[in-house]
């Protein structure tokens, strides 16, 4: 198993220990086209991370588009379910270009779920989040490197919009103020809402939110005197008990950054990080507007790896490009080659036979047969 | 190294030197960073901090990439290049504007297309859709102000301080499109996993202001 293992990339490596767990939890998977209609996306722009869409005319005329996201085709693609919840994993391809750079073909695994979610259920996602963080981070079998960290940074949006609400600012002054927390810029902020005329205690209560960071038990005190959020908040700290009394509180920060997008997640918003990788390797949240875009009565939560930010932990680098080089001289028998080769495969030890090493490859060491005859 | 030593990404230049002043009054002096080594990352005495001088416009590429965990860079870069990072102090250093001029005496007509030249299209660009305004952008990369002079351009949009080079030159501010001073910025994850100590230094950082 270990020399198949051995084929895979880092990133492959990677997403099959994500779907491995995935599986293990009772998801199954699902797969899709790599194409939909252009106007999927077109419709739901303004929820998609992706800046531009690579589109192309199907060979029925109709406009069609390389997927740059996969939740929405999933949306899309699934009926509401009577009564339980539809957990579905997926390993899938996406096609993005993202701040004025080249369309970049983009490897993601994550899990969607999606019917009457409960406090189990979001539990579940997060937990599930949590056991993706641990193993893809440095230290984790199979990755490179020293062990480091890893955490999870958690929000609730429905409070930034509240605390929005309350300072009654318009609609591009709350997309400003929604970008200075995303940033974690107060005094951007400050300036936004004096500009707008908010009120000074409503700004406040949005510069605490900003600056409101920290563990569960640090955070959830702020929060609480921020105001009167009834089951916005209560809800929120029930999840984050549940994970505290999971072991994962070390684990958890409390942080308003990530809960800039609010046409798209309600009640929680998620970031995981793992060491030496320098932006969020798994995004999610729970996300019930979107389904009501498509008349869905479903409820839905779930996240995505970006396999790609991990590769470098996964990958180590291969001192070789083959541990044994065969060389043979002009008399050789190709069926003696061919035993030889076979024999010293043993042990999923890399082989190759030639005549002479072709230039700039790296063997670990080389056998010559140019003067004898080859040794089975 | 210490494990958890923070690494700082300065701009070089005379903004990074106040910047640097600002770093060393709240506690974290490096007296090598001064001086004329040609090495080219610093190391607090201590080990909690090391620094190094990076060209102002690519500090947002070190902090956002991860190869820093704190920067300072101008609120102008901060709006050319988007990097995606946390902006967290206004460092109030560096004070000056960004501002569309052009030649003594000049008139817009609106019945031609404007050209602009300037080393900050995107914030050019940003700007003139705000009006409404059709531009030619002519990017450059130095001496602007030689643009409208040689009729390269109507107007320049640039940095302006103190509007000295600007008078010597027969040209004037039309039109401040933005302030501008240096803005911490940190990466992301940094942030996330070492929050404690970068608040102490953003903490350090405000105080020493404040005095």
């Amino acid at each position: 198993m270990d020399a198949y293992l051995d084929c895979l990339t880092g990133a492959e490596r990677a997403g099959l220990a994500l779907r491995t767990l995935y599986r293990s939890w009772g998801f199954t998977q699902y797969r899709m086209n790599k194409f939909e209609e252009y106007d999927l996306y077109a419709r739901n722009r303004d929820v998609l991370a992706a800046e531009q869409i690579l589109s192309f005319t199907g060979s029925d005329g109709r406009l069609m588009a390389l997927k740059p996201d996969v939740t929405l085709s999933i949306v899309r693609n699934t009926r509401d379910s009577a009564g339980g919840v539809r957990k579905l994993y997926y390993s899938e391809k996406v096609y993005r270009a993202e701040r004025g750079g080249p369309f970049r073909e983009l490897s993601q695994v994550g899990l969607e779920c999606l019917g009457a979610l409960d406090d189990w259920t979001l539990t579940e996602v997060l937990l599930l989040a949590a056991e993706s963080l641990r193993l893809l981070a440095p230290g984790a079998p199979g990755t490179a490197g020293r062990a480091t960290d890893w955490l999870l940074t958690v929000s609730q949006p429905d409070l930034t919009a509240r605390l929005l609400d309350r300072a009654g600012l318009n609609a591009s002054a709350r997309a400003a103020a929604l970008d200075c927390i995303a940033r974690k810029t107060p005094h951007e902020l400050r300036r936004v809402c004096r500009e707008a005329g908010a009120a000074e205690e409503a700004t406040d209560a949005l510069l605490r939110l900003l600056r409101c960071t920290g563990s569960p038990a640090e955070a959830l005190p702020v929060l609480r005197a921020l105001g009167e959020f009834g089951e916005a908040l209560e809800g929120f700290a029930r999840i984050l008990d549940a994970l505290e009394r999971l072991g994962l509180g070390e684990r958890l920060v409390v942080d308003f950054s990530a809960a800039g997008e609010l046409d798209y997640y309600n009640g929680l918003v998620f970031r995981g990080y793992v060491g030496s990788v320098p932006d969020a390797v798994l995004s999610g949240g729970r996300y019930d507007r979107l389904l009501e875009r498509f008349g869905r009565r479903d409820r839905a939560a779930g996240f995505a790896v970006s396999l790609d930010l991990i590769e470098r932990l996964w990958e180590s680098a291969e001192e070789t490009d083959c541990e044994l080089l065969l060389r043979y001289g002009p008399e050789a028998d190709p069926a003696a080659l061919a035993r030889a080769v076979h024999a010293r495969q043993v042990g999923g030890t890399r082989v190759d036979a030639q005549r002479c090493a072709p230039e700039g490859l790296r063997y670990g060491r080389i056998e010559d047969y140019r003067e004898s005859g080859v040794e089975a | 190294m210490r494990k958890d030593c923070l690494t700082v990404a300065l701009p070089k230049g005379r903004l990074g030197e106040q910047v640097y002043a600002r770093f060393a009054a709240a506690g974290y002096p490096c007296p090598g960073l001064t001086g004329d080594s040609r090495r080219l990352i610093f190391e607090t005495e201590d080990g909690a901090l090391r620094y190094f001088w990076s060209k102002p416009s690519d500090v947002g590429a070190y902090v956002e990439r991860g190869a820093a965990d704190l920067g300072v860079a101008g609120r102008d870069i901060l709006l050319e290049y988007r990097p995606a990072v946390y902006e967290l102090q206004d460092l109030g250093l560096g004070v000056c504007r960004m501002a569309v001029a052009a030649r003594r005496g000049f008139r817009d007509d609106r019945r031609r297309t404007l050209r602009v030249a300037t080393k900050f299209s995107r914030i050019a660009r940003d700007y003139y859709a705000s009006l409404g305004r059709d531009i030619d952008v002519i990017h450059l990369n130095g001496s602007i102000e030689l643009a409208p002079i040689l009729d390269l351009s109507d107007v320049i949009v640039d940095i302006v301080e103190t509007g000295t080079t600007l008078k010597e030159n027969e040209l004037e501010v039309v039109e401040t499109i933005l302030p501008i001073s240096a803005r911490l910025i940190a990466n992301k994850a940094s942030y996330a996993f070492h929050k404690r100590r970068i608040d102490a230094l953003v903490a350090a950082l405000a105080a020493d202001s404040e005095e």
